[in-house]
């Protein structure tokens, strides 16, 4: 493959940072931001001026309910810089997108340094904000997308993943028990991570035991509100020899829609845009699922019905019980899953010396994996 | 339709918006006919409705009477109490209506929660709220036992 021609290959991350996580964090959430914002340009070597380019997903939004607390402006205000490219957006296929975006204004040469962001301020949002969520009381009527499913009382995304839950188990014979296994291995990894909120194991007897949501998924199948900031900086891979951190690099990216967050939905409730995204991401590189080291597949309460479409990404080494289990072998891949989107990125490290050369030369090492 | 009737029916419901694009979906419940946008030109139908075909872009579209039959794409028992006052458990299903492969209707299943199954036959009722007759659905009741 010729790198020259994929934008992605243009693009390593240079840092990454996270504030502190909590349920509730005493922090605002801009100070959240700035404290993961300052970590990354701490990690990357960098300072707040190298930055010319400023994204995070989805934008600032006045809903109140804490999913997209701080935009760009502000934290370019705090931050005291002035980006020559600043843009957010909700709509495309999910936390990623941000990501895509900044690679894109790096390969275009618009930006040099692109700081990404994520904040979310959920566990202050439910605990003060009427808005935070549709179950308010009154009489208010339901538009847009919710008009299809909340008359029918469905008011969460776990009612929607449900349906592909039971439809995978009709049709693939898989069980709770299945299930449960990513929620065990879920806490056993969280344990290692500090920022955690729930470090305690849990069994699969604990598992069986939670009570049900909507079926098949029990309360540990689902998200958990928070407050916290994860930042990333994406630079132009000429800057590489300049840093501080062996670059790691998007080696591939690909992504996808689909409508089921507008009522719309195409298949058999077994699959998900994950898979175009996936075919996308793998038609971009000469690696193969094979080489894969790490899977880091988004676990909310989606990582349940999205095995499928990890199991795919990575061919048949993985199974509905170990896709998240994050022991292959070399090449890290991200995979994000939404109701209306979803998002794959391959990365992997690489020495400083070897940009530049062809992109097989390089050799893979296990480092981190970082996602949205 | 009385839910009451079958053990497991929301009493709490939060009514869609009646605008010109989706109103006739809500209302036709009134006469007792479940509508679907259909395109005139290539004949298929969509559901939600939109401003042109999304299969041969043809604008020219209009609500068309269907038979209210379909099957049980796949379903869940919601179990937790999303708003004050609603009644749990209760089945929110993707209805695959008969007239179209992947012709989906989301809605609630008001039959006993032990009965619904993935493929299961049903059929339209309407669940008046003020100006809406929600679309449910029920066990199809076979011609024999009618």
């Amino acid at each position: 493959l010729n790198a020259d021609l994929y934008p992605e290959k243009q693009v390593i991350i240079t840092g990454i940072g996270q504030s502190e996580v909590g349920r509730p964090s005493a922090r605002t959430a801009l100070q959240l931001t700035i404290d993961a914002c300052s970590q990354a340009l701490e990690d990357a070597g960098l300072s707040a001026a190298d930055i010319d380019g400023i994204t995070t997903y989805p934008g600032k939004s006045l809903e109140g309910g804490g999913i997209a607390p701080v935009g760009t402006t502000e934290v370019m205000l705090a931050l005291g810089i002035a980006p020559v490219w600043m843009s957010s957006s909700g709509e495309g296929p999910g936390h990623m997108t941000a990501i895509f975006q900044a690679v894109m204004a790096i390969a275009t040469g618009l930006c040099r340094h692109v700081l990404v962001f994520r904040t979310v301020a959920q566990a202050t949002a439910r605990a003060t904000s009427p808005a935070s969520t549709l179950l308010t009381g009154g009489r208010s009527r339901v538009t847009d997308n919710n008009a299809w499913t909340v008359p029918f009382n469905a008011h969460s995304p776990a009612n929607l993943w449900a349906l592909y839950a039971q439809a995978y188990f009709n049709k693939y014979g898989a069980n709770s028990q299945q299930l449960g296994a990513i929620a065990v291995n879920g806490r056993a990894m969280a344990r290692l991570n500090p920022n955690a909120i729930y470090r305690d194991p849990i069994t699969l007897d604990d598992y069986m035991k939670s009570r049900l949501i909507s079926s098949p998924l029990r309360l540990y199948d689902c998200d958990t509100h928070i407050d916290g900031s994860t930042a990333l900086i994406l630079s132009h891979r000429d800057t590489a020899r300049d840093l501080r951190n062996p670059p790691i690099a998007i080696e591939a990216m690909g992504m996808a829609n689909g409508g089921l967050g507008g009522g719309v939905h195409r298949g058999d409730f077994t699959s998900l845009p994950a898979d175009r995204a996936g075919e996308m991401m793998w038609q971009r590189t000469t690696l193969t699922p094979k080489d894969v080291d790490v899977a880091q597949i988004y676990d909310g309460l989606r990582a349940r019905s999205c095995a499928r479409a990890a199991r795919r990404l990575l061919s048949s080494r993985a199974d509905l019980e170990s896709a998240s289990a994050a022991s292959f072998r070399s090449t890290p891949v991200a995979v994000s899953s939404r109701p209306v989107g979803s998002t794959a990125m391959g990365t992997r490290m690489k020495p400083a010396s070897s940009f530049g050369s062809a992109a097989g030369n390089a050799r893979s090492a296990t480092h981190r994996c970082a996602s949205l | 339709l009385n839910g009451a009737n079958h053990g497991n029916a929301p009493a709490v419901r939060k009514l869609p918006v009646l605008n010109p694009e989706t109103g006739f979906f809500w209302t036709a419940g009134a006469k007792g006919v479940l509508l679907i946008q259909r395109c005139e030109h290539c004949r298929r139908y969509q559901h939600p409705p939109q401003p042109q075909c999304s299969d041969c872009h043809s604008s020219q579209l209009a609500p068309a009477p269907v038979s209210g039959r379909g099957r049980v794409a796949s379903f869940t028992v919601n179990h937790q109490p999303w708003l004050p006052g609603l009644e749990a458990p209760f089945i929110f299903a993707a209805i695959e209506l008969a007239e179209q492969a992947e012709l989906y209707v989301f809605s609630n299943v008001m039959t006993p929660i032990d009965q619904v199954r993935i493929g299961m036959p049903v059929s339209v009722c309407f669940e008046q709220h003020d100006d809406v007759w929600l679309p449910l659905f029920e066990a199809e009741v076979s011609v024999v036992e009618r």
